[in-house]
């Protein structure tokens, strides 16, 4: 296998988008998946609950040291940074927000690339800021494969902009052709 | 925001442990990697250091720890951070004291949010004469240290919305225990009056056994066996039937000491010393 985790980070304008990937993987999934996303952190319980309804694979807010399986999806808890650590557990830290943001999509693709390095997958999806641009720019540096949303589909195309600016990204894809590669991965 | 430095690799992390260690007896073996390399990070950051400038200034400058220790720490996030904690802390625990010299200890504080909202619960409990408050934090965090309890107006929204969130009343106002200078919201510090301040980590502390721990996303920075040496600790202060409070996104349910916990509430993260 040539992959051994993915890892999505998005914003404003993802919601519908993680929605469509997370409904649309296939059953035998092998990889972890993290979901690094902006959010409101007074709302504690329900974004879960409300991605579990469409999604294939199982979801859940990891606690701290969870040991990281695959076919298992990772949503940051709100409030937290979410890290992935040597050894295969997932960390969380209270540390500042990075980009007025905890969780930090920068902060977790960081470590994810430092774990997974060539074998890691990271996507960049639709938002208002420029989180997730050093991080993506992380994974390629590390050999890892990068993907952005096409900016012209995105409903906030800041966020897809500033990654590209960053990184020689590999693919610039639309929803469906995001769905579609991750699908071929598995065959 | 933080620069990350690409070159803060395994090697030099392990070089500055080593230093910190030698120079300044502080042990960050058994911390979190990925937060270790964060904050070491933000104290090169915040003195302008790359990774042989801070070693350099660690290894011959013993004064250089304060800052390190202070550019290290992790702020806490917000007072009555998770509201809905506090609520059941409030109903299910405090508000149903009933035995005479209740004490509760809140270890490794930092920029004391929680030792805060503990004061005003305990204050609108009028409970503030008759708990005793043991609160403890490393030698460079000191209660009367210019600047603690001063909030900015972003951070005091936040508070104040929790606060809310805590009564489930929109119209209650945080502001009373707080005066405004400067566009700084600042703790009246005399709700701290009685709480017993100890300048001592966790792992020093050898005051009376407590009733109450609330020691909430600290032990996140730990390793599995720090973590497990730290909650036998907490065990060996708690009281028969004493309760432990940790994050809500924490658990001890990968720690070997677990059985002697029951959970009270699963999701608030609540427990009772069984054995």
């Amino acid at each position: 296998m040539k992959y051994k985790a993915l890892i999505i980070g998005g914003s404003a304008g993802s919601f519908q988008i993680i929605l469509k990937i997370i409904s649309k993987l296939p059953k035998n999934f092998h990889l972890p998946v993290f979901l690094s996303l902006h959010r409101l952190k007074h709302i504690r319980s329900g974004f879960v609950e409300a991605l579990s309804t469409k999604s294939v694979l199982p979801i859940k807010e990891p606690v701290d040291k969870e040991l990281v399986k695959s076919g298992i999806i990772y949503l940051a808890p709100a409030n937290y940074h979410m890290y992935i650590e040597l050894g295969g557990r997932i960390a969380l830290s209270t540390e500042p927000p990075v980009n007025h943001s905890r969780p930090s999509i920068d902060l977790s693709f960081f470590s994810a690339a430092n774990v997974y390095r060539d074998k890691l997958i990271g996507v960049i999806l639709s938002g208002a800021n420029r989180d997730g641009a050093l991080g993506l720019r992380q994974v390629k540096k590390y050999n890892g494969l990068t993907i952005v949303q096409d900016p012209l589909e995105s409903q906030i195309n800041t966020m897809p902009n500033a990654a590209i600016e960053k990184t020689n990204v590999d693919y610039i894809y639309k929803t469906q052709e995001i769905i579609n590669f991750l699908n071929k991965i598995e065959k | 925001m933080v620069q990350h430095n690409l070159n803060l690799g395994i090697i030099e992390q392990k070089k500055i442990i080593e230093v910190l260690k030698q120079k300044y007896a502080l042990d960050y073996k058994n911390y979190t990697p990925t937060a270790f390399k964060n904050r070491i990070m933000a104290v090169m950051a915040n003195n302008n250091f790359n990774i042989d400038s801070l070693i350099n200034e660690i290894e011959t400058n013993p004064e250089f720890k304060l800052n390190f220790l202070h550019n290290f720490q992790i702020p806490e996030t917000e007072l009555f951070r998770d509201p809905a904690v506090w609520r059941e802390l409030t109903s299910k625990i405090l508000f149903k004291i009933n035995k005479p010299n209740y004490k509760i200890w809140i270890p490794d504080f930092t920029t004391g949010d929680e030792v805060f909202t503990i004061a005003i619960i305990l204050k609108e409990l009028n409970l503030t004469d008759k708990i005793k408050v043991y609160i403890s934090s490393n030698s460079h965090t000191s209660i009367n240290e210019e600047g603690f309890g001063f909030f900015s107006e972003k951070h005091f929204l936040v508070d104040d919305a929790n606060y809310k969130r805590y009564k489930t009343k929109e119209n209650e106002q945080l502001n009373k225990y707080f005066t405004v200078l400067n566009n700084n919201y600042i703790f009246d510090k005399n709700l701290l009056s009685d709480f017993n301040f100890i300048s001592k980590n966790i792992d020093e502390y050898n005051f009376p056994k407590v009733d109450l721990i609330i020691y909430r996303n600290k032990m996140i920075y730990y390793n599995l066996p720090l973590q497990n040496k730290i909650l036998k600790l907490i065990y060996d202060f708690l009281l028969p039937g004493g309760v432990l409070v940790i994050g809500t996104k924490e658990t001890i349910e990968f720690n070997t000491i677990k059985d002697y916990f029951k959970e009270i509430n699963k999701l608030n993260r609540i427990y009772k010393k069984v054995k």
